[in-house]
C-alpha cells in the first residue's frame, strides 16, 4: 500500500519556480495531449460533480433504507444492490465520494499548510533555526507513519469525541466539530499531522534558493522589510510548485481515509465511507460479493484517475523527463 | 477352534488398523490466541475453552442440566458449625507432561491448596482472585493484610481438602467447578516461572495434554493417556486454529478445514438458513446473555421518564432480530435471560415496553416534545465493532422514524469505551451481560445494585436494592421468583433504567459426523464428543 | 566518509529517544488502562495488577525503566498475554512479518524491475503501454480493495490458495502479492523511466555507435546505470512494505507483528506498543541510513557536512 504520502517530492527541482507564465501555457498544452491524463481529469470532474451534487445525483438516501431489503442483490431498482440495512449501495457510493474526496483535498490542505509554514520559516530564517527545524523533520521521518496515525486516531477518538453533552472549552468545541462532520475532522487532523514532512523539505529547499536569487538580494538591498520579502517575493514563487507537488499526494490521503475507516478508526456511521463499506463488504463477501466489489471498484477508479492526471501534470510541467 | 482363533485375530487386526489409521481429530477455531493458559490468570472464554481440557477442577457442570457433578472430588460435605466444605479426592488422577515423563505423580489435596493460595497471592496479581473472597482469610491475604497460612484452605490428608468460608454458601460446589479451584503443578510452576504454560513445560491432569502451541497460529491438544476417565474420551486430537475473522472461519468450515464453526457471520445467515446442507448443520441454543441499551438518566433529555419510555417503546426488536441479527435471538423486555433462575417472561406478561409507535409518540408528547419538536439530539455510543454498529444504526433509524428525533452514533475503541461509560456515560450506550452462574442474582444484584461496579447506568433505587438483597439471602424459591419479578417491573417498567434489547442465542454449525454436546456456560466439553467415520 | 557514517549512526539515538517518548506519552494519554474490564475489577485487584506491572510508578520513572530495559534489549512483559514477554512475542511474530515483507519485496523487485526494463526496451509498443497501464492500476488499487478481490478469485472461486492464515508457502502468496502490488508497479515505472533517461546519455549512444548488439547495450550499460535510482528507493520501499504489512495482516488473518500492534492498542499493552514502534522506527532509520550511504558511494559529487 502506498503510504509514503508525506515523504516524496523532496528531490524536485527548485529553480523552475521562477519560470515565466508562458511555460504554464506550454505545460497545459502538453497536458491536454496526454490522453490518459485527460481521461483521468474527466473522470475526476464527474466524480467531483457527483459528490457535490450527491443529493440530486444519488437515486436514494445514503442513510435511509428499507430494512426488508437487507443484503438485496442488484436489481433494476438498486443496480448495485443494498447493504445490511437495506440501503442503496450506489447511493452510498456517491455520498461516499464526498468523504473520500474531502479526505483527499482537506487532508492535503492541512498537510500543505503545516508543511509550507514550516518549510518557509525554516528556509527563510536559515542558520541555526533552519538547522534545528530540519533536524525535527529528520527525526519525524524515523516515525512509522502508519503506527503513529493509528495511535493518534485512537487518542483523538477517545479524548475528544465524547458523546452526549459536550464538555466546555476547546475539548468540547473540537468534539462538537468532529461530531457535526460525521467523524471527519480528526481524520483530516490525523492525516495532516503525519504527512507534512515532504512538503516542509520541498518548501524549505525552494525558499533557500529563491532567497539567494539576485532579485531577492536587490529587494533586500533597497530596504524592503523581511515580512514583505517573505510574502511578496518568496511565497508566490514557492506556492505554485508546492501546490502541484501536494496535489500529487492526494491519492495517498484518500487511501489513508479508506484504511482508517476500514479498521474502524474513521468516520462515524451511518456516514458512508468507501473504506467502511469495504470493511463491511469484506465480512459479507462470501454471501454477498457485490458489497465488496463496488466500493473496491469505486476507490480504485478514483485513485487510477488521480494518478493518471497527476502523472500527466508532472510530465507536462517537467518536460525534460521522459515520456 | 483353530478357525475361531484365526477369526478373532483377524478381527483384532482389522480393529487395530482402523484404530491406528483413523486417529480422530477435531478441527476447531479458537478465534484468538488464548491470552493465558495459567488457571490463576486466565479470564476469557478462549483460554477457558482450552483450560477445560487441560485441567480438572474439584467439580464440573453437566452440559445439559448444569448440575454440579464430581470431577477431581468424588464426594463433598458441608459442616455448618464451621462453615467448612470438605472435598474427598480421587486417588487415580495424575500429573503429566506431553512426553509422559512424569508417570505416577498423583494429584493431591496439597496441589489444590497450592492452587487456591497461588490464585490469592498478591504477587500473582490474579484478576479473578476476588471471586474467591468468600473463603476465610482470602481477601486479607490478597490485599496484603493477611498471610497464606490464615487462608481457609487446608489439605487434611493426601486426598482430602477442607475449605472454610466466611458464610454458608450453598452454591460453593458450583464455584469449585470453576478453573479457579483447579489443583496446580507446583513443580512446573516453580521450575519455569511465567513460562510454565508453554507446551514444552506445562504439566496438566485433564483429558488432554498440550501437544503444541504455536503462538498466534495454532494449538494442538492430544488425548491424555493417563487421564482417569481415558476410556470414555473418544477424540484423539483437537487441532485449534486461531482465526479471528468470522468470514475466514466460515470459509474454512465450508472447505472442510473446520469441523465446527461456533460463530458464523451474520452476513452469511440468510445463505446458511436456505442452503440445503448448511441449514441442517446449524444448531441454535440459548446462550445465557442479555443485550441492553443503557440510558444515562442524569443527562437531559433522558432525565425525563417519558422520554425514556418513548425510546423504549420505539425499538422494533423483532425486526432487528429478523433483519439485522438473523440468529433467532429472543426479543427482551426484561433483564434476566431465559434459562436462569428468576427469569420472567416479560413479553408474555406485559412487563416492560413492547414496540408500539403510537404509544411511543404519546410518551414523547407527554414529555413535552410532540412530534419530536424541540427535542435535543441524542447520541448512541457503542464500542467499535461492526455488529454493535449495525444494531445502533437500526435502533437510531427506528427512533428517527417513529419519534422524529435526531440521533447520532459514535463509537470508541473498547478500552476507551468502558472508561467513558464508567466515568461519564453517554446518553445511550450498549452493554451485554453473560451469566457467571445460572441464578438471577448474577443479573439483578451483580449488575444493577446501586453499589455494583457493573452498574454503568448508575441506577440507584433503594426499593430495588432492598428487593434484590432480600432475594439473595432468601431460601424460598417461590419467594425469590416473586422478588425478582417485582425487581424487573421496577427497573424495566417503572424506572426504565435501560432498554433490554434481546436474549442471545448460540448459532453453531457442526459437521454431521461430529457427535457433540452443547455447553451453555464455560467451554465445550470435548471429552464427551466423538467423530464418526466420514 | 567514515565519519559521515558514524555520525549518521549516532543520529539514530535522538530519533529513537524522541520517537519513543512521543509514543510513550501518546499511548498513556489514551484513556483506559490495560485492566479496564466490562466487569469492573475491585480496587484491591487493580492495585495488585498495577504493582505487578509497575504502572503505579510515576510516568517519568516508567519511561526511564522502559528505556533502560530497551538498551539491554529487554522489552518487558506483555500485559495482555500474561505468560509471554515482549521478547517472546517479537521472536515469534517478527519472523512472520519479515517473511511476508521479504517475499513481497522480492515480488516487487523480481517482477517490477524486469517489467520496467521490458517496457523501456519496447518503448511505445503494446507491451509498453499495456504494462504501464497495469502498473498504474497496481499503484491505484489499495490493499484493502485488492486483498478481498484476490481472496475471492484465487481462494474462493479457483481454490488455488488458502483463504487466509499462515503456515505454508501457499499461504504467503496472496498476502505477499497484495502487499507488493503497489511497490511492484512503482519499481516498474521507475525502472522504465530511468532506463529511458539513461539510453539517451552519450556513453550509451557511443556504445551503440561502436556497433555493440542492442541487447548488450541495454543490459550491460543501460540497465546497470538505470538501476541507481531504483536501488535508492528500494531501501525506503522495504521499510514501507514491512511497516505497511499490518493492513495485509489484518485482511489475511496473519499472525504478524502489525496485527499484534493493532490488538495491543486495544489491550493497552504498553510494552508491546512501544517495542513495535521502536522496531519499525529502527527499520526505517537503518533503511534511510543505507540509502544515504549508497548515495555517498554511488555519487562522489554529494558532500556531507
Amino acid at each position: 500500500m502506498a503510504f509514503r504520502t508525506g515523504k516524496t517530492g523532496s528531490d524536485n527541482e527548485t529553480g523552475k519556480a521562477l519560470r515565466s507564465r508562458s511555460l504554464t501555457r506550454d505545460a497545459m498544452r502538453r497536458l491536454m495531449k496526454n490522453r490518459g491524463a485527460v481521461a483521468g481529469g474527466i473522470i475526476l470532474l464527474l466524480l467531483i460533480f457527483a459528490a457535490v451534487f450527491a443529493n440530486f445525483v444519488a437515486p436514494y438516501s445514503s442513510t435511509e433504507g428499507d430494512i426488508l431489503n437487507n443484503y438485496a442483490a442488484p436489481t433494476a431498482d438498486h443496480p448495485f444492490g443494498c447493504d445490511f440495512m437495506g440501503r442503496d449501495v450506489l447511493s452510498r457510493l456517491i455520498y461516499g465520494a464526498r468523504i473520500s474526496l474531502a479526505a483527499g483535498f482537506v487532508g492535503a490542505i492541512t498537510a500543505f499548510v503545516i508543511g509550507v509554514t514550516f518549510g518557509l520559516v525554516s528556509g527563510f530564517f536559515g542558520g541555526k533555526t533552519d538547522n534545528f527545524m530540519m533536524r525535527i523533520v529528520d527525526i519525524m521521518y524515523g516515525f512509522p507513519t502508519l503506527l503513529l496515525i493509528i495511535l493518534l486516531m485512537v487518542f483523538f477518538k477517545s479524548s475528544f469525541s465524547v458523546s452526549g453533552v459536550a464538555g466546555g472549552g476547546l475539548r468540547g468545541a473540537l468534539s462538537d466539530l468532529d461530531r457535526s462532520m460525521g467523524g471527519m475532522f480528526f481524520i483530516f487532523l490525523g492525516i495532516g499531522l503525519t504527512s507534512w514532512l515532504g512538503m516542509a523539505r520541498l518548501v524549505r529547499g525552494m525558499t533557500l534558493s529563491v532567497r539567494n536569487t539576485e532579485y531577492v538580494e536587490s529587494a533586500r538591498a533597497i530596504g524592503t522589510s523581511r515580512i514583505r520579502i517573505l510574502f511578496r517575493h518568496i511565497l508566490p514563487n514557492v506556492l505554485g510548485p508546492a501546490i502541484v507537488a501536494q496535489a500529487l499526494q492526494i491519492p495517498g490521503f484518500i487511501q489513508y481515509e479508506a484504511f482508517l475507516s476500514f479498521i474502524g478508526l474513521g468516520v462515524n456511521p451511518p456516514t458512508p465511507s468507501w473504506g467502511m463499506m469495504l470493511s463491511q463488504g469484506y465480512l459479507a463477501m462470501r454471501s454477498h460479493f457485490h458489497l465488496v466489489l463496488w466500493p473496491a471498484v469505486a476507490i480504485s477508479i478514483t485513485l487510477f484517475a488521480f494518478n493518471f492526471l497527476g502523472d500527466g501534470v508532472r510530465d507536462a510541467f517537467d518536460p525534460r523527463q521522459t515520456r | 477352534m483353530k478357525r475361531l482363533w484365526l477369526l478373532a485375530l483377524a478381527v483384532a487386526l482389522v480393529a487395530g488398523v482402523c484404530a491406528v489409521g483413523q486417529a480422530k481429530t477435531l478441527y476447531w477455531n479458537l478465534a484468538t490466541e488464548p491470552p493465558s493458559l495459567d488457571p490463576s490468570l486466565a479470564t476469557d472464554t478462549t483460554s477457558h475453552q482450552v483450560l477445560k481440557q487441560l485441567f480438572v477442577s474439584l467439580c464440573q457442570f453437566d452440559d445439559a442440566t448444569m448440575d454440579v457433578l464430581p470431577d477431581l472430588a468424588k464426594t463433598w460435605e458441608f459442616d455448618a458449625t464451621t462453615n467448612t466444605w470438605t472435598f474427598h479426592l480421587r486417588n487415580d488422577v495424575y500429573w503429566t507432561d506431553r512426553n509422559w515423563t512424569l508417570s505416577g505423580l498423583p494429584v493431591t489435596a496439597e496441589d489444590v491448596e497450592f492452587g487456591i493460595k497461588r490464585l490469592l497471592a498478591p504477587e500473582t496479581a490474579s484478576e479473578y482472585a476476588y471471586v474467591m473472597y468468600l473463603i476465610k482469610g482470602a481477601e486479607a491475604y490478597n490485599t496484603g493484610a493477611g498471610t497464606a497460612d490464615d487462608v481457609g484452605v487446608k489439605a487434611i490428608d493426601k486426598y482430602t481438602v477442607a475449605i472454610t468460608l466466611n458464610f454458608p454458601a450453598g452454591y460453593f460446589p458450583g464455584m469449585a467447578a470453576l478453573w479457579l479451584c483447579a489443583p496446580l503443578p507446583k513443580v512446573a510452576i516453580e521450575k519455569y516461572g511465567d513460562k510454565w504454560t508453554e507446551a514444552q513445560n506445562i504439566v496438566t491432569n485433564g483429558p488432554y495434554v498440550l501437544g503444541e502451541w504455536v503462538h498466534e497460529d495454532h494449538l494442538i491438544l492430544k488425548k491424555n493417556v493417563a487421564y482417569y476417565d481415558r476410556n470414555n474420551v473418544k477424540i484423539d486430537e483437537v487441532y485449534c486454529y486461531m482465526v479471528n475473522e468470522q468470514s475466514t472461519a466460515m470459509a474454512m468450515y465450508e472447505a472442510g478445514k473446520l469441523d465446527v464453526n461456533d460463530n458464523p457471520p451474520l452476513e452469511d445467515m440468510d445463505r446458511i438458513k436456505t442452503d440445503p446442507v448448511l441449514s441442517k448443520e446449524l444448531a441454535q441454543a440459548p446462550r445465557l446473555c442479555t443485550y441492553r441499551y443503557g440510558l444515562n438518566s442524569s443527562k437531559p433529555p433522558l432525565d425525563n421518564i417519558n422520554v425514556r419510555k418513548a425510546l423504549a417503546s420505539s425499538v422494533d426488536r423483532q425486526s432487528l432480530i429478523d433483519n439485522v441479527l438473523k440468529g433467532n435471538q429472543l426479543p427482551a423486555q426484561t433483564w434476566t435471560c431465559p434459562g436462569m433462575f428468576g427469569y420472567v417472561d416479560g413479553v408474555a406478561l406485559g412487563i416492560g415496553y413492547p414496540f408500539d409507535p403510537e404509544q411511543a409518540r404519546k410518551y414523547l408528547a407527554d414529555a413535552g416534545y410532540p412530534g419530536g419538536a424541540g427535542f435535543p439530539e441524542v447520541t448512541i455510543m457503542v464500542n467499535t465493532s461492526q455488529g454493535h454498529q449495525k444494531i445502533a444504526e437500526f435502533v437510531a433509524k427506528g427512533w428517527q422514524d417513529v419519534l422524529g428525533i435526531k440521533v447520532n452514533i459514535t463509537n470508541q475503541e473498547w478500552g476507551v469505551y468502558l472508561n467513558t461509560c464508567s466515568v461519564d456515560a453517554p446518553q445511550v450506550f450498549r452493554m451485554g451481560w453473560c451469566a457467571d452462574y445460572p441464578d438471577g442474582n448474577n443479573f439483578m444484584n451483580d449488575v444493577f445494585h446501586s453499589g455494583s461496579g457493573n452498574n454503568y447506568e448508575k441506577y440507584n433505587n433503594p426499593a430495588y436494592d432492598a428487593l434484590v438483597e432480600k432475594a439473595a439471602v432468601s431460601t424460598d424459591p417461590a419467594e425469590r421468583r416473586d422478588l425478582y419479578k417485582q425487581a424487573e417491573i421496577l427497573i424495566c417498567e417503572t424506572d426504565v433504567a435501560f432498554i433490554p434489547i434481546y436474549f442471545y442465542t448460540y448459532n453453531q454449525l457442526t459437521k454431521p459426523y461430529v457427535v457433540r454436546t452443547f455447553a451453555s456456560i464455560g467451554g465445550q466439553t470435548w471429552k464427551d464428543w466423538d467423530i464418526l467415520d466420514h | 566518509m567514515f565519519s559521515f557514517i558514524v555520525r549518521r549512526i549516532l543520529w539514530t539515538i535522538p530519533v529513537i529517544l524522541i520517537v519513543s517518548s512521543i509514543t510513550f506519552l501518546l499511548m498513556h494519554s489514551v484513556p483506559g488502562s490495560p485492566f479496564t474490564r466490562e466487569r469492573a475489577l475491585p480496587p484491591a485487584i487493580q492495585k495488585n495488577l498495577e504493582a505487578k506491572y509497575h504502572l503505579n510508578d510515576p510516568l517519568w520513572k516508567q519511561y526511564i525503566d522502559y528505556m533502560y530495559g530497551f538498551v539491554r534489549l529487554d522489552f518487558g512483559p506483555s500485559i495482555a498475554y500474561r505468560s509471554r514477554t515482549v521478547n517472546d512475542i517479537l521472536a515469534q511474530q517478527w519472523p512472520v512479518t519479515a517473511t511476508l515483507g521479504g517475499v513481497a519485496f522480492l515480488f516487487a523487485v523480481c517482477i517490477g524491475i524486469p517489467l520496467g526494463v521490458l517496457s523501456a526496451v519496447k518503448q511505445n509498443t503494446l507491451i509498453d503501454n499495456g504494462s504501464m497501464v497495469a502498473a498504474m492500476l497496481g499503484v491505484s488499487i489499495p490493499a484493502i480493495a485488492l486483498g478481498p478481490f484476490l481472496i475471492w478469485i484465487f481462494a474462493l472461486k479457483l481454490k488455488w490458495f488458502p483463504v487466509a492464515t499462515w503456515g505454508s508457502p501457499a499461504h504467503v502468496v496472496l498476502p505477499a502479492l497484495t502487499l507488493s502490488t503497489a511497490y511492484l508497479s512503482r519499481f516498474a515505472r521507475i525502472t522504465r523511466a530511468s532506463m529511458l533517461q539513461v539510453v539517451r546519455e552519450e556513453y550509451i549512444l557511443a556504445a551503440r555507435a561502436k556497433g555493440l548488439r542492442e541487447i548488450v547495450v541495454n543490459l550491460r550499460h543501460a540497465f546497470r546505470n538505470a538501476l541507481i535510482p531504483v536501488t535508492t528507493i528500494a531501501g525506503p520501499a522495504f521499510a514501507d512494505i514491512v511497516t505497511g504489512s499490518l493492513v495485509v495482516e489484518q485482511i489475511f488473518a496473519i499472525p504478524g507483528i502489525g496485527k499484534y500492534y493493532v490488538q495491543s492498542i486495544g489491550n493497552r499493552d504498553y510494552p508491546v506498543i512501544m517495542a513495535t514502534t521502536l522496531l519499525f522506527a529502527l527499520i526505517i532509520v537503518v533503511m534511510n541510513l543505507l540509502v544515504d550511504i549508497s548515495y555517498a558511494m554511488l555519487d562522489p559529487r554529494i558532500r556531507y557536512s
